[in-house]
């Protein structure tokens, strides 16, 4: 993940290196070009979140380190609407989790097992706040939902001489609803590739105590990141007015 | 209490010493396993310095017997890898231990005639030594918590971890588990099952639904609590630990719960090999906590 991380950062922050060094403080807010020119655009993106969940049991820690499958519309000049999809999968065995041998002699030892699955479903307005020039940057604003669905499994063997003697079995599933704010920076490599990188905060619709969020998400506000770095392909759905016959 | 094993032979003694020496400093390890404890690897720079592990069979001893000056001579032990040639330095290779086979050595800390009676009703963890007087040692220590005298990153460096614990209700100091409102977390209830996870450097592990973490009192002023790596300094793997006080296992398809062995002890068992056993009667946790980080081989061990 980390090294897919630093890949991302290479290809994307390539072709700023050369005027990184004098970055002017130039820029403008979004001007409304003269024709709205509707773009349908696909993504993909290293994404690494981390979501508050509220299973049966209790709160817990969530989300995905994944990739992010990302679509979506400019629907206005400044605006675009998108969705983002993260699939997460996660296992944690250990056999034999624990040796050693009653106090009758007998050979005793147990596995355990724990899964989850997760689905992670965003929807979020883009909105284009600022645009820089040297280097080219656009700047989005972001706000939207998120939904996340998350299924835990956990399950285990407790054995006597090799026999099993006990097994269990806990699944746990929980879907929650989060509002989710960010920031966006999305650079052009050409008319229809742009490298992207979004930041976003999210929080659980779900009521909970400050101590509830101290303790999950490590903030008294029940804040939790998500980021995701990645490259995106715009299409063009029609053509320009200028263009047209 | 720690246990030395019983009837140490030589070498076994030798070893215990030679890992002590090479901890403060006085004797280097030639495989590069065990390091002085001031040795401290920081994670900020985001590198996980991995140090060798190596079970006994990668290494030989030799006595050897070097002069100590004013014609007397001093009898001491060479540790090197099993394919190392003879200690251009020694003065006489004997034959005790000359090339000799490994000797596996552990040493065994447990909670058994410690804290009163009754079973575990709670673990922390504690840094630094008695001398330090950490916060987080005034904090468990003071409540009433007893110390095994093991460090968790024996032979690697990086700080001094202990793990405590309590047998007394009136003692537990309820951790962010209870504040959490997850199940079995109230201070009557008993500890009945470890668990470890791999961190890394930009994500702590969540804990399994029916478990909490092992806390370590950081240094707030108020009571608030923190993971802790049980590597901390050492480098090696991200590893944080949990507790259950769940007092039944689910069964599989819903069929119902079946009760669950609640602790009766505590311990941890160190040593140089992986094969290490704790006493009859015990259960060791498969997960070395210096994993990555050299040193010893150290377990967390339980009596139900």
């Amino acid at each position: 993940m980390k090294g897919s991380i630093l890949i991302a950062v290479m290809l994307i922050g390539a072709p700023l290196g050369s005027s990184a060094q004098t970055v002017e403080k130039q820029y403008v807010f979004a001007e409304k070009p003269s024709v709205l020119n509707p773009r349908f655009f696909v993504g993909l993106h290293v994404f690494r979140g981390n979501y508050a969940v509220f299973f049966p049991s209790g709160p817990n820690g969530g989300g995905a380190d994944s990739w992010q499958l990302t679509t979506g519309l400019t629907v206005a000049p400044r605006l675009a609407l998108q969705v983002g999809y993260v699939y997460g999968h996660t296992t944690d065995n250990s056999d034999p989790t624990y040796t050693g041998t009653s106090l009758s002699g007998d050979f005793v030892s147990g596995s355990s097992a724990n899964e989850r699955w997760t689905h992670c479903v965003s929807s979020l307005a883009r909105y284009e706040a600022l645009r820089f020039f040297k280097p080219r940057l656009r700047v989005d604003a972001l706000v939207g939902l998120t939904f996340l669905q998350t299924r835990d499994i956990a399950a285990g063997e407790e054995r006597v001489n090799y026999q099993v003697v006990n097994s269990y079995y806990s699944k746990q599933e929980a879907s929650d609803l989060y509002a989710t704010v960010g920031v966006g920076v999305r650079c052009p490599f050409s008319q229809h590739l742009e490298g992207i990188f979004d930041w976003t905060y999210s929080r659980n619709f779900h009521s909970a105590p400050e101590y509830i969020h101290q303790s999950v998400a490590r903030n008294k506000y029940g804040l939790t990141r998500a980021l995701s770095l990645g490259l995106r392909y715009r299409f063009d759905l029609k053509k320009t007015a200028s263009a047209a016959p | 209490m720690a246990t030395p094993p019983a009837n140490l032979s030589p070498n076994q003694a030798a070893w215990l010493q030679f890992v002590a020496e090479v901890e403060r400093g006085e004797r280097v390890d030639p495989l590069g396993q065990y390091v002085r404890k001031t040795n401290q690897i920081k994670r900020g720079d985001g590198q996980q310095a991995q140090r060798p592990k190596f079970e006994m069979s990668a290494r030989q001893f030799r006595w050897v017997t070097r002069p100590s000056g004013g014609g007397r001579t001093t009898k001491g032990l060479v540790v090197s890898a099993a394919t190392a040639d003879c200690d251009p330095l020694a003065i006489l290779c004997e034959g005790d231990g000359g090339g000799g086979g490994p000797t596996i050595t552990s040493t065994f800390t447990s909670s058994v005639n410690q804290g009163g009676g009754g079973n575990i009703r709670d673990l922390k963890l504690i840094l630094g030594t008695p001398q330090d007087n950490t916060v987080s040692a005034q904090r468990v220590s003071g409540a009433g918590y007893i110390k095994l005298d093991a460090d968790l990153n024996k032979g690697c460096g990086g700080s001094y971890i202990y793990l405590c614990f309590t047998r007394n209700i009136s003692t537990v100091l309820s951790g962010l588990e209870s504040s959490q409102v997850k199940p079995y977390s109230s201070p009557a209830d008993i500890v009945s099952s470890l668990d470890t996870k791999h961190g890394s450097f930009t994500s702590t592990p969540q804990p399994n639904l029916d478990y909490f973490e092992i806390w370590l009192p950081n240094q707030n002023e108020n009571y608030d609590w923190s993971e802790l790596d049980l590597n901390k300094g050492a480098g090696g793997e991200y590893l944080y630990s949990y507790q259950s006080k769940t007092p039944f296992s689910r069964l599989p398809n819903g069929a119902g719960t079946r009760p669950r062995a609640a602790f009766l002890e505590i311990g941890v068992l160190s040593g140089n090999s992986s094969t290490i056993t704790p006493p009859a009667g015990w259960q060791k946790h498969n997960q070395d906590l210096n994993e990555g980080a050299g040193g010893d081989f150290i377990y967390f061990c339980y009596k139900l």
